[in-house]
């Protein structure tokens, strides 16, 4: 045998794509703009003087406030969470740390409405700002531990030994190397929870919130009062922009600094000392029962209680069924729209590719309630015959959860070398064939991964589907929502248990690519 | 039977041109080598032999087909990469993952019912060629690097292609392997009677495996030759450095002899006169350790370095004016030490460009 040495590939073509799959890729850029320069063009619609009276409302300026108060408490409740856990996930010798791994991702399973359902359905009393920031800080903080325990475990442990030697006590080594090399990645995740925070519709609703999607969900449904929903929806949707500029530019940064080459050893475990270990089991604990345990118990109490007033099975299932088809369509859409981006992206790195794939992934930055609301507009105004049908839902869907599926793309085509696709070329095959036989064959299982994590996803949508779904279709989110509203918390445990099921899957997935490697975190954030 | 002719060549991507007005022939038949320092243009050549890009300028004939340019009767000839009967060895192989090794091989064969039995008949005899009949059923991941490299040249053969192109097929396997397979490689392309360009860094491989050695600098092709012209006679100085270790020092030439610290030497050069820069080959440098060496000696010097290798010995020796020139001994007996005074002296010609 021979030794092979490994070489880095090139994976990325020289010169200019092809103009048809340009063409593909800026159809899909365009489709995915539709909801904002509608948007936009509504807005301006309403002249000067409208957009100002709304903007300089004393409610507005509320509303602002409540949204970034909201953002902050939750994002310094999970660094200050996140960070510790994912230090004794990823360097100390606990007892079950596989476990421990899993039961700290899974609250990425619970949609913050179900978690808020949950938890007012057991104290009926809660509401309010500090019970939805506990609320979101509970289901958003696995988006800070899992890129964080990844950075430490990836981080080089000789860096900590040479700052040792150097005379540093162990905290201090950590401090100052392990620390600093995570900050990105904590940074990176504090973004994803202020973004996660700023367009969450459901645990503000349910907890009765006056943060934007709430307000503008409010002003929506008050149908005299259009204008300034929209003209809060371009508010909100200049905040998300900001959070998703700093996101990027923080993602930028995370690339390792491993300078050295080689194989890297991982670190030894720090052992604890007996009463720090209890105080940490003892804190996971906690954080575990208030993330999962309670949500949980008290959905199945509410099932059990629940099924004294008889379970509609047959609406249930129509339900998931509804929910399924819809998110089916939209997910198909999704794939197709994501399939030249994902190539393009993957293989090319000219102005024109940035700026298709840049502008594809406007759907990160929307909110779901802005979707809806531009939708509304949209297909009233313009295109009457398909108000309220499923095709404008799918279409929803496709554009919220398109970054999902170009990703997947993008990353299961860069991962094959492009002189497979050139040998098949030499050996006889037209363009297109060739891209068939070889790379796409490569690449169906990665991009059905992705279609699949926008189907997943789109099933538990609720803002836009509320606001989008024809009268009388039902999915497994609105069945939750209206029987929530009515406070049926019996009626609606099953609904919860059937949407928390649905999410553990990417959830799963999530939670695995994450602690994996910084590289895979790259992937996964766009879950 | 197919050579490969290209005049003029321009071609890049996105406007920059990559390769300027190249020219290259290759006989039918010959196995040639482009070797080149990385950023000099080998890859893009061997992209557009392959039609993988589009040139901007100048004519690709294989044989009497012109495959890219403008030629009588037709202003713009361009044939895509599956019309060209060229076949491709990349880098590591590049194998079909899905594939397996015969499914690899039989890739670019007819696939049709009527033609199934003969595409089976081919695929096991280039395998059998290139000794890989026993792994017809193996997946690339199970192969070692050298059995990815036969396999990846059996697929590029099998169609029976005008040419084959190898890129850097060799670079990715360890010493020994990569001499031993080289070796078979250009065997089997003798015994086939196929064109081949082999697109490399590595100057040993290109001396050794082929014909005609191209030196590529710049997006041009510096120097064609046979391997003993390119490396006898390198056509500048960047050639003569690249191909090989040079020894160059500063002399005077005169009527084919140049004068320099190590004494009056013969160059190949006649019609060079005054000053130049004289460049040998270390092996044609003789060391001597005389009893009495006078500093006034031609060659006279004094090792600084010493490195032993088994075979020989490379040493850096300083010459009395302050010049350190790198001259090999043989191995056997023991290399002179670190300081001990020594005299060099030239055999055979050395080359003289003007300084």
């Amino acid at each position: 045998m021979s030794t092979v040495v490994t070489r880095a590939r090139p994976r990325r073509l020289q010169g200019r794509p092809p103009r048809t799959l340009i063409v593909a890729g800026a159809v899909t850029a365009i489709v995915s703009l539709i909801p904002l320069v509608y948007l936009v063009v509504r807005v301006s619609d309403a002249g000067a003087q409208r957009i100002i009276d709304v903007l300089i409302r004393p409610r507005t300026l509320e509303t602002v406030v409540t949204s970034v108060s909201l953002v902050l408490v939750v994002v310094t409740a999970c660094l200050a969470i996140g960070i510790p856990v994912a230090w004794l996930l990823a360097r100390t010798a606990l007892p079950m740390r596989g476990l421990w791994i899993v039961l700290v991702a899974l609250p990425l399973a619970m949609p913050s409405y179900v978690a808020a359902y949950a938890w007012i359905a057991q104290f009926p009393a809660m509401s309010g700002f500090w019970a939805a920031a506990f609320i979101l800080t509970l289901v958003s903080s696995p988006y800070v531990v899992l890129p964080v325990t990844a950075s430490f475990r990836g981080s080089d442990p000789a860096l900590e030994e040479v700052a040792r030697s150097l005379g540093r006590g162990p905290f201090r080594a950590f401090a100052t190397t392990t620390l600093p090399q995570a900050w990105p990645a904590a940074a990176g995740g504090a973004l994803l929870v202020a973004l996660y925070t700023l367009s969450d519709f459901g645990a503000v609703a349910l907890l009765r919130v006056d943060a934007f999607t709430r307000v503008i969900y409010a002003s929506y449904r008050a149908s005299f009062d259009r204008v300034s929903a929209a003209v809060l929806a371009l508010v909100l949707v200049g905040l998300a922009a900001l959070l998703v500029l700093a996101e990027r530019r923080v993602r930028g940064r995370t690339r390792r600094w491993r300078v050295a080459t080689g194989t890297q050893r991982t670190a030894a475990p720090v052992e604890l000392s007996p009463p720090a270990r209890i105080a940490a089991i003892l804190g996971l604990t906690i954080l575990t029962v208030l993330a999962l345990g309670i949500p949980l118990l008290s959905l199945i109490l509410r099932m059990v209680q629940g099924s004294r007033s008889e379970l509609d099975l047959t609406e249930l299932l129509a339900a998931a069924a509804t929910s399924l088809g819809v998110s089916l369509a939209g997910a198909f859409l999704a794939v197709l729209l994501a399939l030249p981006v994902g190539i393009l992206a993957a293989r090319y790195r000219t102005r024109s590719v940035r700026t298709i794939e840049t502008v594809s992934y406007t759907g990160h930055a929307l909110p779901a309630v802005v979707v809806g609301l531009s939708l509304v507009f949209l297909t009233l105004n313009v295109v009457p015959f398909v108000y309220q049908t499923v095709f404008v839902l799918a279409f929803a869907y496709a554009v919220l959860f398109l970054p999902k599926a170009i990703g997947a793309t993008r990353s299961a085509t860069a991962a094959v070398s492009p002189v497979l696709e050139q040998t098949a070329r030499t050996l006889g095959r037209s363009p297109l064939r060739a891209w068939s036989e070889t790379t796409l064959r490569l690449t169906l299982p990665g991009i059905a991964a992705g279609g699949l994590l926008v189907l997943l996803t789109a099933m538990k949508e609720l803002p836009a589907t509320l606001m989008l779904r024809p009268t009388g279709l039902d999915t497994l989110a609105t069945e939750l929502w209206s029987r929530t509203e009515i406070a049926a918390y019996g009626a609606a445990a099953p609904y919860a248990i059937a949407l928390v099921c649905i999410a553990a899957i990417p959830a799963w997935l999530l939670g695995r690519t994450m602690t994996r490697t910084p590289e895979a975190v790259d992937e996964a954030e766009d879950l | 039977m197919t050579g490969v002719e290209v005049r003029g060549l321009t071609a890049g991507y996105g406007g920059v041109p990559v390769l300027e007005n190249l020219d290259l022939t290759v006989p039918s038949g010959a196995v040639a080598a482009v070797l080149g320092p990385s950023g000099s243009g080998k890859t893009t050549l061997l992209r557009a032999l392959a039609g993988f890009i589009k040139p901007t300028a100048g004519t690709i004939t294989f044989g009497d087909r012109l495959v890219a340019g403008a030629g009588p009767g037709c202003p713009h000839a361009f044939i895509p990469p599956e019309k060209r009967r060229v076949g491709i060895v990349p880098q590591e192989g590049a194998l079909f993952p899905h594939l397996d090794v015969s499914a690899n091989v039989a890739f670019g064969l007819p696939k049709s019912r009527s033609s199934r039995a003969d595409t089976t008949a081919r695929t096991a005899e280039v395998l059998e060629m290139v000794g890989m009949a026993d792994y017809a059923h193996a997946r690339p991941h199970e192969l070692s690097g050298g059995q990815q490299q036969r396999v990846a040249l059996a697929r590029a053969l099998a169609p029976q292609p005008d040419v084959v192109l190898l890129d850097e097929p060799f670079t990715a396997l360890d010493a020994g392997l990569r001499g031993r397979l080289r070796a078979e490689v250009r065997e089997l392309l003798d015994s086939l009677g196929t064109t081949a360009i082999l697109i490399t860094h590595d100057q040993e491989e290109a001396l050794s495996t082929a014909d005609l050695v191209a030196v590529m600098r710049d997006g041009r092709i510096a120097q064609s030759g046979t391997p003993l012209d390119v490396y006898d006679v390198p056509a500048d100085l960047a050639v003569a450095r690249f191909v090989g270790d040079a020894v160059e020092l500063p002399g005077v030439a005169h009527d084919g002899i140049a004068t320099c610290a190590l004494g009056d030497v013969a160059i190949r050069d006649d019609a060079v006169s005054g000053p130049t820069t004289v460049v040998l080959r270390p092996e044609q440098l003789v060391l001597s350790c005389p009893v009495d060496v006078s500093r006034e000696m031609p060659g006279a010097g004094v090792v600084r370095e010493t490195s032993y290798h088994g075979h020989d010995s490379l040493l850096r020796v300083e010459l009395v004016d302050g010049t350190l020139i790198p001259v090999r001994v043989p191995g056997g007996t023991p290399p002179p030490r670190p300081g001990e005074d020594v005299v060099v002296t030239v055999t055979g010609t050395g080359r003289a460009f003007p300084a």
